[in-house]
C-alpha cells in the first residue's frame, strides 16, 4: 500500500517597520517584537489560500498551478501570532514554498514577508516545533524585559489551542 | 606431418623414449617439481633494505675531521652532517615517546599522580628511562632568553605601539624562525590537537615538533602544520600584561624555515580552510 | 552561519550624498535580515571602475561601518562587512586593485561588457564575480572561462532580489541565472539578497526552493549561503589582515576570534590586535588539562 504523501509547511507573516524611524539602540527583543506583529482582519484563511493560488499562478504559470492544486490546503492560521500551516503534496513542497517567497502581499495588505520557517512529514511534528519556537522567541523577549510580559502571553494560549486542536483531529 | 618430423620419430623418439607418440610426458612436471608462487625477491629484497635503512644511532656515518681535504670531499662531508642529524633528530623523538609513554605506564601501575613522587620514583629504580626523558624547563629559558628577544628586536618593539607598522611586521615574521616559540593549536581539523600548547625544538616542513608541558611527564609532540592553526603572543613589555597576538595558518606555511625565508609567498584559493572559521 | 553578501548601499558615486533616510532605510533592512537568521552581512558599495576614485586610502571606504552601525552590531550579534563591487566597462580606463582592495573586506566585479567579464574572469584579483541580473549578460557565459575563474577561487553571485521586483527583470533573473548555473557547472555558486528594501529580504528555505527550481542541486543551495560564502569573507579578510594567508593578526581558542568573526578585536589601520596575556611558558600543555585546579 503506498499511502497519499504530503508535507506541512510551517509560515509566518512577519510585518517589517516600514514608517516608524528605526533607532540605533534597538535590543534583540525590540527588533523581534516590531516584526512579529498581529495580522489584521483582513488577512484570513481564505484570502491567504486566494493569494497562494494567485502567486502560484503568476509565477509558474497554468502548468504549475494546476500540478499543485491538488492537495493545497491551509490547515490553520492565527491572526494573533500570524503563523499558519500549510498542506501540499511531496512533489510540489518546493514550488509552494516558492510561491509562499514570492508573495509579495495578502489581499490588499501590502507590506509583509511571508517567510516559510519548517517543513515537515507530519503535522503533529510541525505544531511541536511551532510550539518550541514561540516558546523560545519569547524566553528572549521575556528575558529582556519582563515588563511587556503581560502582552504576549497570548502566544502561549494560541498555541495551547493548537495542541487542543491536533487532539480533535486525532479523535 | 613433414618428412624430418617423421624421421625424428621414427629413428630418434623409438630408441630413447618408451613411448615414441608422446615425446613430452605432461605428469613429468607434477612428478617431479613443485611450483610455489614467488613475488620476484621483493620480499627479501625489502627486508634487506629496511635492514639498511632502520635509522639508529650505531649506523651513523662517520665523518672525516680533516679539512685540509678538496671541496669535494667537505661537500660529501655536509651531507653525511645532515643525513647524519636527521637520523639523531629521529631517534631523540623516538627515544622520548618512547620513555614517556614507558613513563606514564609506571606511573599508572605504581599508582603515582605526582610530577616530583615520579621523577624521585624514577631516579631509584629506573635511571636511564630518567636520564633519557626530556625536560620541559631545560627549554624555557630557549623561549624566555632567545626567542622572545629575537622576535622583538626583529620587530622593532617599543613602548609607542602606536607607531608600530603592523603590514610589514606580518611581512617580517613571515619569515622569522620559530625554533623556541612557544605555540599553541588554536583551530584544527583534528579536534584532539586543539589547546595543545608547547615550546617549538623543531620546525620542519611538514611538522612543528614541540616539547610538551604535562602533568605528571613531559612529552614531544609532533603537531601537523597541515589542517592547523597556531597563535603565538609577543609581550609589549615586562610590566604591563598586553601582548600583541598572531595565529599562523599553518596550511600556508608548509616550508622549513630555511626556505621561507627568501621566500614570496602567494595567495591562494582558501577552500580548504573552512575548518578555521567553522566551530 | 548564515551568510548575506549582498545588502546595497545608497551611495552609487563617491560624489553623492547619503541621507540620513537612506541609512535608516539599510539600518531597517539589516534588522529585518537578522530577524530571519542572517549572522554575517556584507554591505556592497558598488561604483564605476572608471570612476575617480579618491587619493587617501581612508576616503576610499564611505561606509563607515565601526561609526554607524558600531552599536547595532554589539546589540544584535550581526558581524557587518565591508564590499565594493566594480563595474567593469572598458578595461583600459581602470585603476589598479590592489589599493582599492586595502580599504573593504571584500572586492567583487560587474562585467557590463565583453571586455570586462574576459578581464575580470582572468586577470582581476577579486573574491566575487556578479552581473546585473535585470538586464541581459554582456555575452553567452562559457563554461571554459567562467570555470577557469571558480578554480582560481573567485565565487559566483546570485542576487534572488531580482526576483522579487517587477515581471521583466523576473524573466531576465530566471534566464540569466540559468546560465550561470550552467556555464559554472554547479560548482562556486554564492547567493546574496540585495535588498533594496525590508520587504526584499527572504530567509534561507524560501531561496533556496527558488534556486533548486532554478536547477541547482539542493545541497548546494544551502552551501551557497553558508560556507561557500563564508570562505569568500575568509578570503576578503585575509587579503587585508594578513600576509599572503601565512601569518594572520589575531586569534584566539574561542569560536568568534578567527579573522572573519572578529570584526572589532582587529586594529584596521595597524593590523595588529592587542590582548591580554594568556600564554604563560609554566602552564600546562594541554588545555583539558590546564583546566583543572
Amino acid at each position: 500500500m503506498v499511502r497519499l504523501k504530503s508535507r506541512y509547511i510551517l509560515f509566518e507573516v512577519l510585518y517589517p517597520p516600514t514608517d516608524v524611524n528605526v533607532e540605533e539602540s534597538m535590543s534583540k527583543a525590540d527588533i523581534l517584537l516590531a516584526h512579529h506583529r498581529a495580522s489584521p482582519a483582513d488577512v484570513s484563511i481564505k484570502s491567504i489560500i486566494q493569494e497562494v493560488r494567485r502567486s502560484l499562478s503568476l509565477n509558474l504559470g497554468d502548468y504549475g498551478s494546476a500540478k499543485c492544486s491538488s492537495l493545497l490546503q491551509l490547515k490553520y492560521f492565527s491572526n494573533r501570532t500570524s503563523t499558519g500551516i500549510i498542506r501540499c503534496h511531496r512533489e510540489d513542497c518546493d514550488l509552494v514554498i516558492m510561491a509562499l517567497m514570492l508573495m509579495a502581499r495578502i489581499g490588499d495588505v501590502g507590506g509583509l514577508i511571508v517567510n516559510p520557517v519548517k517543513v515537515s512529514g507530519t503535522i503533529k511534528k510541525i505544531e511541536q516545533f511551532a510550539v518550541r519556537r514561540n516558546s523560545k522567541i519569547l524566553n528572549l523577549i521575556k528575558s529582556s524585559q519582563s515588563s511587556q510580559f503581560s502582552d504576549n502571553d497570548f502566544l502561549i494560549n494560541d498555541l495551547e489551542k493548537i495542541e487542543n486542536e491536533n487532539e480533535n483531529e486525532n479523535d | 606431418m613433414d618428412r624430418a618430423q617423421t624421421f625424428i620419430k621414427e629413428c630418434l623418439f623409438t630408441k630413447c623414449l618408451e613411448d615414441p607418440e608422446k615425446p613430452i610426458n605432461e605428469n613429468r612436471l607434477q612428478d617431479t617439481l613443485l611450483l610455489l608462487p614467488t613475488d620476484g625477491g621483493l620480499t627479501s629484497r625489502l627486508q634487506k633494505q629496511r635492514k639498511k635503512s632502520k635509522l639508529n644511532l650505531d649506523n651513523l656515518q662517520n665523518v672525516s675531521q680533516s679539512k685540509s681535504e678538496g671541496e669535494q670531499l667537505a661537500k660529501e662531508n655536509y651531507q653525511k652532517i645532515s643525513k647524519n642529524s636527521k637520523i639523531a633528530l629521529r631517534e631523540f623523538i623516538s627515544s622520548c615517546k618512547k620513555n614517556a609513554r614507558k613513563c606514564l605506564k609506571l606511573a599508572h601501575d605504581n599508582k603515582i599522580t605526582d610530577k616530583a613522587n615520579l621523577s624521585s620514583y624514577l631516579k631509584e629504580k629506573h635511571p636511564t628511562i630518567y636520564e633519557s626523558l626530556p625536560e620541559y624547563d631545560g627549554f624555557v629559558p630557549m623561549y624566555k632568553e632567545l626567542w622572545l628577544n629575537y622576535i622583538i628586536e626583529l620587530l622593532n618593539i617599543t613602548k609607542n605601539i602606536k607607531a608600530f607598522n603592523g603590514s610589514s611586521a606580518l611581512l617580517k615574521l613571515s619569515m622569522a624562525d620559530y625554533n623556541g616559540a612557544l605555540l599553541r593549536v588554536t583551530k584544527s581539523k583534528n579536534k584532539t590537537l586543539i589547546g595543545i600548547q608547547g615550546i617549538v625544538i623543531w620546525d620542519s616542513q611538514k611538522f612543528f615538533v614541540m616539547i610538551v608541558k604535562g602533568p605528571l611527564v613531559d612529552q614531544v609532540k609532533c603537531i601537523p602544520k597541515k589542517g592547523t592553526v597556531f597563535q603565538f603572543e609577543i609581550p609589549i613589555s615586562d610590566n604591563d600584561d598586553s601582548a600583541l597576538r598572531y595565529s599562523i595558518l599553518g596550511d600556508r606555511f608548509k616550508y622549513r624555515s630555511v626556505d621561507r625565508a627568501g621566500r614570496k609567498f602567494k595567495s591562494r584559493r582558501c577552500d580548504d580552510m573552512l575548518y578555521y572559521i567553522q566551530n | 552561519m548564515l551568510v548575506d553578501l549582498n545588502v546595497p548601499w545608497p551611495q552609487s558615486s563617491y560624489m553623492e550624498k547619503v541621507t540620513p533616510q537612506a541609512i535608516n532605510n539599510l539600518t531597517k533592512t539589516l534588522t529585518t535580515l537578522h530577524t530571519l537568521g542572517y549572522t554575517h552581512i556584507a554591505i556592497n558599495f558598488t561604483v564605476s571602475h572608471s570612476e575617480k576614485f579618491p587619493n587617501d586610502v581612508k576616503m576610499l571606504n564611505p561606509i563607515d561601518i565601526k561609526k554607524r552601525f558600531g552599536e547595532l552590531m554589539a546589540r544584535t550579534g550581526l558581524k557587518l562587512y565591508s564590499r565594493i563591487t566594480l563595474i567593469i566597462d572598458d578595461p583600459s580606463k581602470g585603476q589598479s586593485l590592489s589599493k582599492i582592495s586595502q580599504a573593504f573586506d571584500v572586492v567583487a566585479a560587474l562585467p557590463i561588457s565583453e571586455k570586462g567579464l574576459t578581464l575580470s574572469t582572468t586577470n582581476l584579483d577579486i573574491d566575487l564575480l556578479t552581473f546585473q541580473y535585470g538586464s541581459r549578460l554582456p555575452t553567452f557565459l562559457k563554461h571554459k572561462s567562467i570555470c577557469s575563474c571558480v578554480n582560481r577561487g573567485v565565487k559566483l553571485e546570485i542576487v534572488y532580489g531580482y526576483a522579487l521586483r517587477d515581471v521583466q527583470s523576473r524573466r531576465q533573473f530566471v534566464s540569466n541565472v540559468r546560465s550561470v548555473i550552467r556555464s559554472s557547472r554547479f560548482r562556486g555558486i554564492v547567493i546574496g539578497s540585495g535588498a533594496m528594501s525590508p520587504l526584499e529580504c527572504r530567509n534561507i528555505l524560501g531561496v533556496t526552493s527558488l534556486i533548486k527550481n532554478l536547477g541547482l542541486p539542493s545541497d548546494k543551495c544551502s552551501k551557497a549561503m553558508g560556507d561557500l560564502a563564508s570562505l569568500v569573507l575568509l578570503n576578503g579578510r585575509l587579503r587585508n589582515k594578513s600576509h599572503k594567508q601565512t601569518i594572520v593578526a589575531g586569534g584566539g581558542e574561542e569560536d568568534d576570534n578567527d579573522v572573519v568573526n572578529d570584526v572589532q578585536g582587529i586594529d584596521d589601520n595597524q593590523t595588529v590586535k592587542l590582548v591580554k596575556r594568556t600564554m604563560d611558558p609554566e602552564q600546562l600543555g594541554h588545555a583539558a588539562k590546564r583546566h583543572k585546579p
